[in-house]
């Protein structure tokens, strides 16, 4: 186990440093200073607010400044948000997408594997049939449609829901389920096929055969093996809920990440947008470590390699 | 095993369904009506009019929008990017996953690992977080490049170009693992080893040879990937990283709608017929694969 870790940890560590050294390589890409677009400024001045905002010297230097600082974990200062730095903003609006994110991650988890192992245990039946055609329908249509309507209908129209916001339960609800729904429609499907390939196996014949019943055979000894493919796809389906609630965040009015970095994309706001990218990547590359813990605990057979 | 008569076979089992006839036929309309349609609405997509936010009519069939430009045109001329986008975007990343998937598998070991590993990484990673800052990014540098070269019709469509590229160049990885895992199988059996003793080279037996054994599952991501870059482009176009107005896009159709939503005036087409056509052109896509994917590929046909 520890000699796993200790490899899987450092390809991680290997990993953000390209990460962030590709960050950079696409900053400095970007359209050149943020202070072009303003009134012709004086040389000194415009030389002192280079320095200010880190923009000045070469290329390399402007490179190894930004690896060294963001290696003591500072992210560098926003010219977009002048009077506050990007550790500032995104310690403020990480922890709300991040809220949103996980209980759309229990939602999508929980949802997605009842209903595909339901799918499986009745197989060819209109239960099965129904349920996989709320799938592909909920995988079909955009979540930024899905969205407006809901806020339509739930609050617009019957008002049991609050149209936007941010801090109460109430509010969490249509924005975590809305942000849910495609990716729970992807887990159903992948539970469903794996769950009936795991019951047509021998060991689940010899659970039947002492006369267990179908939920304990279900719950106790198919799911553990037909989770497996859930499982693996857990680290893109949280690199997928992570961005996905860019759009469910613009339509809610949540004070997450999205609404910052999307606005520092469009402003050039250099440090800004390298630093939600380092954070997403540092946060995905930390839970695929975990989920490849999780992986073989659920399953011995596989080694640690 | 020779490819002509089961690609006939697969073509009669698929015309058998009739979901999969439906759903092509859906995706043949839309299709159609989004490259023809612009022409015979009697509107352009760019034409304003003093009807704001009119509600649908024998003239403006799908209603107006907030500068009184025709909808039904709008999502027509916005069928064309979304389509368009969707469809070289998925040959991008279909040219490069099948590519990288058939030197990995073939090559095999210690080059195999290495490019698994980093498809991995690469997998986790925030795709559409780099889409988005790599578009920006590139922006304004290629737009310069393409006018220095005297390509005006490419430099005004720069952002087009560049959603076709970088949509593609990250999302073939799941490609890639599928291609790879095929070509395993694929390389031990007897006639590449037959291939190999007649002195065939390497690029000989992975196009010859190989490629043609994996047209099936090819087309069957093909048919999945396309709906999830049409998925994505709207996504950007949503946000307004995308298609940059007047131009239109089903996303940011959408997105226009979505603004327009208030408990004053429920200015409910403007949603609902962007929405509605890209989700049944989603769905169509989506169950075509589905059917596809029974058909070729032989571990879920066994269920």
């Amino acid at each position: 186990m520890l000699p796993f870790l200790i490899r899987r940890i450092s390809l991680g560590v290997l990993t953000l440093f390209v990460v962030i050294s590709l960050t950079f390589l696409m900053l400095f890409l970007m359209p050149s200073s943020p202070f072009t677009k303003e009134r012709n400024l004086p040389k000194h001045i415009e030389q002192s607010l280079l320095v200010k905002y880190r923009l000045n010297g070469t290329p390399w230097e402007q490179y190894t400044r930004y690896i060294a600082h963001v290696a003591q974990g500072d992210l560098g200062p926003s010219t977009r948000y002048r009077a506050r730095t990007v550790n500032e903003i995104i310690g403020q609006t990480l922890p709300v997408s991040l809220q949103l994110g996980s209980i759309a991650f229990i939602i999508a988890l929980g949802s997605g594997i009842t209903l595909g192992s339901i799918s499986a245990v009745g197989r060819k039946t209109w239960k099965d049939q129904a349920a996989m055609l709320v799938a592909v329908l909920s995988i079909s249509i955009p979540t930024f449609v899905i969205a407006p309507l809901a806020i339509l209908i739930f609050a617009l129209m019957w008002n049991i829901l609050p149209v936007a916001g941010w801090g109460s339960w109430k509010q969490v609800l249509l924005p975590a389920i809305c942000l849910a729904l495609p990716y729970s429609a992807y887990v159903a499907r992948l539970t469903r096929t794996s769950m009936v390939e795991v019951l047509n196996q021998d060991f689940i014949r010899t659970a039947r055969a002492k006369g267990l019943g179908e939920m304990r055979i279900v719950v106790k000894h198919a799911l553990k093996v037909a989770l497996l493919p859930v499982v693996s796809f857990a680290g893109p389906l949280a690199a997928n809920l992570l961005t996905g609630s860019f759009v469910v965040e613009e339509i809610f009015k949540i004070p997450g990440i999205g609404p910052f970095f999307v606005n520092g994309v469009m402003n050039v706001d250099h440090f800004l947008v390298g630093g939600v990218v380092i954070v997403y990547s540092s946060l995905l590359i930390a839970f695929n470590i975990v989920v490849d813990i999780l992986y073989t605990m659920l399953d011995r057979r596989i080694k640690l390699a | 095993m020779n490819t002509p008569p089961q690609s006939i076979s697969s073509w009669t089992r698929l015309t058998r369904r009739s979901t999969a006839v439906v759903c092509m036929t859906i995706v043949a309309l839309i299709a159609l009506a989004s490259v023809a349609g612009p022409w015979f609405t009697g509107y352009g997509y760019e034409q304003t009019s003093d009807l704001q936010f009119a509600s649908p009519s024998l003239a403006h069939w799908c209603g107006t929008d907030l500068h009184g430009r025709d909808l039904l045109t709008r999502i027509l001329f916005g069928g064309r990017i979304s389509l368009m986008v969707g469809l070289i975007g998925t040959l991008v990343s279909l040219t490069v996953g099948v590519a990288y998937g058939m030197i990995s598998g073939y090559l095999g070991g210690r080059t195999d690992t290495v490019m698994m590993r980093g498809v991995d990484v690469l997998y986790s990673l925030p795709r559409l977080v780099f889409v988005i800052v790599l578009i920006t990014a590139l922006d304004k540098y290629t737009h310069s490049v393409l006018t220095n070269l005297h390509l005006e019709t490419l430099a005004a469509n720069t952002r087009i170009l560049l959603l076709f590229v970088w949509l593609g160049v990250m999302s073939w990885f799941a490609m890639a693992r599928i291609v790879r895992g095929q070509v395993l199988a694929l390389k031990e059996q007897q006639f590449v080893l037959a291939a190999q003793s007649l002195g065939a080279g390497t690029c000989r037996i992975l196009w010859h040879h190989l490629l043609p054994n994996l047209l099936g599952i090819i087309i069957v991501y093909l048919t999945l990937t396309i709906p999830v870059v049409i998925l994505e482009e709207s996504l950007l176009s949503f946000l307004g990283l995308g298609i940059q107005p007047p131009q239109s896009s089903w996303g940011s159709l959408i997105s226009e709608g979505a603004a327009a939503i208030n408990p004053i005036s429920m200015n409910w087409w403007l949603i609902v017929f962007p929405g509605g056509i890209m989700a049944l052109t989603l769905l169509s896509l989506n169950l075509l694969g589905d059917h596809l994917r029974d058909i070729f590929d032989p571990r879920t046909a066994k269920n």
